[in-house]
C-alpha cells in the first residue's frame, strides 16, 4: 500500500465507518441502553418521549446542546479552545478504529496493539485538560482526582489489553490480527489452551475493573461526583461543550467495550463478512449489560477506597495476565 | 510502511478530523462570560490575579529565597565573589577538558 492509499483508507474509516459515525451512533445508542437498564434496576422508567420508547432520547440531548443552548463559562476560561480539546479526544479515538476489522478499508500492521494505546490515551488526557481549565475549585477538584486515578488505571488497561492481544496474537501483537483471525488454541493443546482462556479471564477481569475507572462508572465517579464537588470536571460546562463531553464518554466507552467484548469472546473469522459484524455487536451487548449491571449495583467509593482497589486487583493482576501470556 | 510514518499519519489525520468536526462547531458557537460556579460565594475570594504570581513563586521557593537573598545581598562584595569562586572553577575546568580534549588550542 503507498502513503495515498493508506491516508484514502484511514480518512474513510476515522470519519464513517467504524470511526465517527459509527461510533457516535453506537455510542448514543448504548447510553439510551445504559440509561433504561439502570432505570429498570431503580425501578423507574427512564428515557421516554423521543422516538420509539425513547430511543432517540441521547440523539435529541446531543443536538440541543450542540446547536441550541450557548456556552456559559466563567471570565477566564477559554471556552472555544475547550470544545477543540473534547474533539481531539473524540477525533483521536475514531482513528484508532482503522485497526477495529470491521470494515474492509481496516488494516492492521505488526505491534499495532502500541498505536492503538497512544492513540486511545488522548480521551483520559482530554478529561484532565477540562478539569483543570477552569479557574473554578469544582471541575479542578475533580480533573485532580481524574489524574490521580489515571496513574493507576492506565498502565492496567495498558498491560492487560497487551496480554490479550499477546495471547491471541503472540507473533505479531496485532490487535487487527487478535481481533480478525485470533489463534484459538484447540483441544489438542490442552494445557496451553487451559493457559489461553486464564489469561483471557484474569486479563478480562482487570481490564474491565480499569475500564470502570476509566470511564467513571460507579462506583468510581468520584471525579464527577454530584454531592461532593457539584459535578467535578463537568460543573463549569455547559451548551457545546457539555455536549462534546458528554459525546467523548460515551465514544470512549463504546470504543473500550466493543474491542473488549471481541477480545474476551474470540471466535474465528465467519462468511460471509456481515455475519462478524453481527457477532461483534451481540458480544458488545452481552459485556455492555453485565459492566453496567455489576456498576451499578454498587455506591461511590471514596478516592483513597478507589486507589486501594485499584492497586489491589486490576494492576496486579495486569502484570501477571501479561507474565502469563508469555506461557501460551 | 514503517512504524514512524503510520504513527505521524494517523496523528495528522486525528488532528484534520479534530478540525473537521471543531471549526464548524466553532462558529456556530454563541459564548456567554459570566462569574464561576462557587455555591454563592464571590469569585474574587477564589481568585489569584496574574500579577501575584511572585507571590506564588515566593511562598513556593521561599526558604530558598530567603537563604539566597541572605547570603548574596549582604552589600560586602567580597562574599558576592567567595559564592561565585566555585562556579569560575568548575568554569574553568570544563574549559580546560573542552581545549585537552580538542588537542590544543
Amino acid at each position: 500500500m503507498d502513503l495515498i492509499e493508506v491516508f484514502g483508507r484511514v480518512l474513510f474509516t476515522t470519519l464513517v465507518y467504524p470511526g465517527l459515525l459509527f461510533l457516535t451512533v453506537l455510542g448514543l445508542l448504548s447510553q439510551w441502553y445504559r440509561r433504561k437498564l439502570v432505570a429498570r434496576l431503580q425501578n423507574r422508567v427512564g428515557p421516554k418521549y423521543v422516538g420509539p420508547i425513547g430511543i432517540l432520547q441521547p440523539f435529541a440531548d446531543l443536538y440541543k446542546l450542540l446547536f441550541v443552548k450557548e456556552l456559559v463559562t466563567g471570565s477566564y476560561s477559554p471556552a472555544k479552545l475547550l470544545v477543540y480539546v473534547l474533539t481531539l479526544g473524540i477525533a483521536a479515538l475514531s482513528t484508532s478504529t482503522i485497526f477495529l476489522p470491521l470494515s474492509p478499508f481496516s488494516f492492521g500492521v505488526s505491534y499495532d496493539i502500541l498505536l492503538f494505546i497512544y492513540l486511545t490515551l488522548y480521551a483520559s488526557i482530554a478529561f484532565a485538560i477540562v478539569g483543570f481549565g477552569s479557574v473554578s475549585p469544582y471541575p479542578s477538584f475533580g480533573g485532580v482526582r481524574y489524574t490521580t486515578m489515571m496513574l493507576v488505571f492506565e498502565p492496567a488497561v495498558a498491560l492487560s489489553l497487551l496480554a490479550m492481544v499477546r495471547t491471541l496474537s503472540p507473533y505479531s501483537l496485532s490487535l487487527y490480527e487478535a481481533l480478525g483471525k485470533p489463534r484459538i488454541l484447540e483441544l489438542n493443546q490442552p494445557l496451553g489452551s487451559l493457559v489461553q482462556v486464564l489469561v483471557l479471564a484474569v486479563a478480562g477481569i482487570s481490564f474491565s475493573i480499569a475500564v470502570l475507572s476509566k470511564a467513571m462508572m460507579k462506583p468510581f465517579d468520584i471525579p464527577e461526583a454530584e454531592t461532593e464537588v457539584a459535578g467535578g470536571y463537568l460543573a463549569e460546562l455547559s451548551g457545546p461543550a457539555l455536549g462534546m463531553a458528554i459525546l467523548l464518554h460515551e465514544v470512549e466507552l463504546a470504543l473500550y467495550v466493543l474491542v473488549f467484548s471481541n477480545l474476551l469472546i474470540p471466535v474465528p473469522p465467519m462468511l460471509p463478512d456481515a455475519l462478524n459484524v453481527v457477532a461483534s455487536l451481540v458480544k458488545y451487548v452481552v459485556v455492555l449489560t453485565l459492566i453496567v449491571v455489576v456498576a451499578y449495583s454498587m455506591g461511590r467509593i471514596r478516592l483513597d477506597q478507589a486507589l486501594r482497589t485499584l492497586f489491589k486487583m486490576p494492576l496486579p493482576l495486569s502484570i501477571l495476565s501479561l507474565a502469563l501470556s508469555f506461557l501460551v | 510502511m514503517d512504524a514512524l510514518t503510520l504513527i505521524g499519519l494517523l496523528t495528522a489525520v486525528s488532528l484534520l478530523v479534530s478540525l473537521v468536526i471543531w471549526l464548524p462547531l466553532a462558529t456556530k458557537i454563541r459564548v456567554r462570560k459570566t462569574e464561576v460556579y462557587l455555591s454563592g460565594e464571590p469569585q474574587a475570594h477564589f481568585s489569584i490575579g496574574i500579577a501575584e504570581i511572585s507571590w506564588a513563586v515566593r511562598s513556593v521557593l521561599e526558604r530558598l529565597y530567603t537563604t539566597i537573598i541572605n547570603y548574596v545581598q549582604t552589600g560586602v562584595f567580597n562574599d558576592w565573589f567567595s559564592l561565585s569562586l566555585p562556579y569560575l572553577l568548575l568554569l574553568l575546568v570544563l574549559l580546560t577538558v573542552a581545549i585537552v580534549s580538542r588537542g590544543g588550542v
